[in-house]
């Protein structure tokens, strides 16, 4: 993977070819709105993801808990507080 | 939907599931197109981008000193044009000036002229008459006296007492027609 | 199904998972040497050459093919790259340009007639490329912000009290390290899936009650298919087009939280 991940990233060479106009223009990107409007993306393509990942986790432990102790109920537990930890953390990472 | 089922089955094939080959195809398929792609050609679009966005810039600066250059040149004309405005005023101005003054000094010198002219005349005139005065005494006195002599029928021969006798004639002449004057 | 099979007068059968299967091109060519594997390596030529022709010589002034590789250049510029990667942007363009082109091209085999299979249909493909932006993501966020510092800034956003954290690595986790690379790969395998499957019954549809039997009661069925193929094919352009944006968008997004950690 390395020599692969080499090729990806351009050399500095390269990338110092695009001079000083690029530069403050981009600098102005690192503003808030455009930084408002990444954080907005990020939220928004991270919800299904952490969702998914929450059912996973605690809906599988859940799974297991039921497994061991023979009681269902704990696999809809399970997967409400995947859910509803899932939606604590975005709002941990991206609402405050 | 069936058979569709068993032929997955008979070869072990799940969409899901990649092709081994086709993981190596994709991967060289990718770096083909990376090393092309991503490596030289990107690198030469991006040069000629900020090419142009440098010979765009340049381009503005260009004309911006083209117009300063011509409003500057523009200016310059402008302050010429009024300079030569008014100088040719104040060229005008003097020679109105010096055209006043020649016409005076013109006028007083025939002025002068014609004073001097009528002096020249009046002294002529007073020299004439003079002149023809004493010619005139002259005149009378010898007249008289050859007048006197042809009448007294002697000749006064003392010169002296000629002239006195004339004088003092002319003098009461004189008198006389002043009085009469 | 069982209103279609009243209609004609033989059983029809929708296409199903068997649209996916392929022979080997011809018998006795190497196992390999299949129907996706040409269009892939198709699709790889077509991106080199037509890259080639637009920036193979750039010129000032852009003309002809230069211009639309310079649309194609901006859109990704402007739209996936500066967005996510800010002023780091013409860095990861070659590799952002590539993923896009290439991605694109693979789904638009999909309507162009004869071939008409869209390469990114079979997982392996989008998998490969999935594979790559994630070794790339950890890579460069170990390399960024260091091996245990990459992991930390991931699982651990700063200002909860401690144990919530048990509650929520885990999660943060599942969902950067597994959940986030498979369905990168997985959104692009699926909708040229499902797409392909919808134009292959739409105008199998057409093609059976309009040519294999057509009846009096079947044939507008069939015009009704035609309709659709080509109503469908128009969406499938727009979609191809969309996954392509959203492959490369995800992959522009994975890179920049990775040089920069979140707040």
């Amino acid at each position: 993977m390395l020599p692969v991940t080499m090729l990806m990233e351009q050399s500095d060479m390269t990338s110092r070819s695009s001079p000083a106009i690029v530069v403050p223009a981009m600098s102005e990107m690192e503003r808030s709105p455009e930084q408002d409007g990444r954080d907005f993306a990020n939220a928004a393509w991270s919800i299904p993801s952490y969702l998914i990942s929450g059912m996973i986790i605690w809906g599988g432990s859940g799974w297991l808990l039921s497994r061991w102790t023979g009681v269902h109920a704990f696999i809809p537990i399970g997967i409400l507080t995947g859910v509803v930890l899932a939606i604590y953390l975005v709002y941990v990472k991206y609402g405050r | 939907m069936k058979a569709a089922a068993t032929l997955l089955a008979a070869e072990g094939n799940s969409p899901i599931m990649p092709h081994l080959y086709e993981l190596v195809v994709g991967v060289f398929a990718f770096l083909f197109v990376l090393i092309f792609v991503g490596r030289i050609l990107t690198p030469r679009i991006q040069k000629t981008l900020n090419e142009r966005t440098e010979a765009i810039e340049g381009g503005i600066k260009k004309a911006e000193d083209a117009q300063a250059e011509a409003q500057r040149t523009l200016e310059q004309y402008r302050a010429q044009l009024a300079e030569a405005r008014q100088e040719a005023a104040r060229l005008r101005e003097e020679a109105r000036e010096q055209g006043a003054q020649i016409k005076a000094e013109l006028r007083e010198e025939a002025q002068e002229e014609a004073r001097r002219l009528i002096q020249a005349a009046h002294a002529q005139i007073e020299a004439d008459r003079q002149q023809a005065f004493a010619q005139l005494r002259g005149e009378i006195g010898r007249l008289s006296t050859d007048l006197a002599g042809r009448i007294v029928g002697e000749s006064l021969e003392e010169e002296a007492r000629q002239r006195r006798v004339v004088d003092r004639f002319l003098e009461e002449l004189e008198g006389t027609s002043q009085a009469v004057r | 199904m069982s209103a279609l099979t009243v209609l004609a007068a033989d059983e029809f059968k929708a296409p199903g998972l068997e649209l996916f299967d392929f022979p080997t091109l011809w018998a006795g060519a190497p196992f390999w040497l299949t129907k996706p594997v040409l269009l892939a390596i198709l699709s790889s030529l077509v991106v080199v050459g037509f890259c080639w022709s637009a920036f193979g010589n750039p010129k000032l002034v852009p003309r002809g093919v230069q211009n639309i590789g310079e649309y194609g250049y901006m859109f990704v510029r402007d739209q996936v790259a500066r967005p996510f990667l800010g002023k780091d942007a013409d860095r990861y363009m070659g590799l952002l340009l590539s993923l896009f082109f290439l991605v694109w091209i693979w789904n638009l085999m999909g309507v162009v007639p004869v071939l008409q299979f869209p390469v990114a249909a079979h997982i392996a493909f989008p998998a490969v490329l999935a594979l790559v932006v994630y070794g790339m993501k950890i890579y460069l966020g170990m390399k960024h912000q260091g091996a245990l510092g990459y992991f930390k800034n991931m699982m651990f956003p700063p200002g909860l009290p401690k144990p919530i954290y048990v509650l929520l690595a885990p999660i943060e986790f599942l969902s950067n390290m597994i959940v986030a690379p498979f369905t990168h790969a997985v959104r692009l395998f699926a909708n040229m899936f499902a797409g392909h499957i919808i134009l292959a019954f739409f105008s199998m549809v057409g093609f059976w009650f309009l040519f294999e039997k057509l009846t009096p009661l079947g044939a507008p069925v069939g015009v009704l298919g035609v309709v659709f193929t080509i109503a469908m094919t128009g969406f499938e352009l727009f979609i191809q087009f969309l996954q392509a944006f959203l492959f490369a968008l995800l992959a522009a997004m994975y890179i920049g939280g990775s040089l920069h950690a979140e707040h």
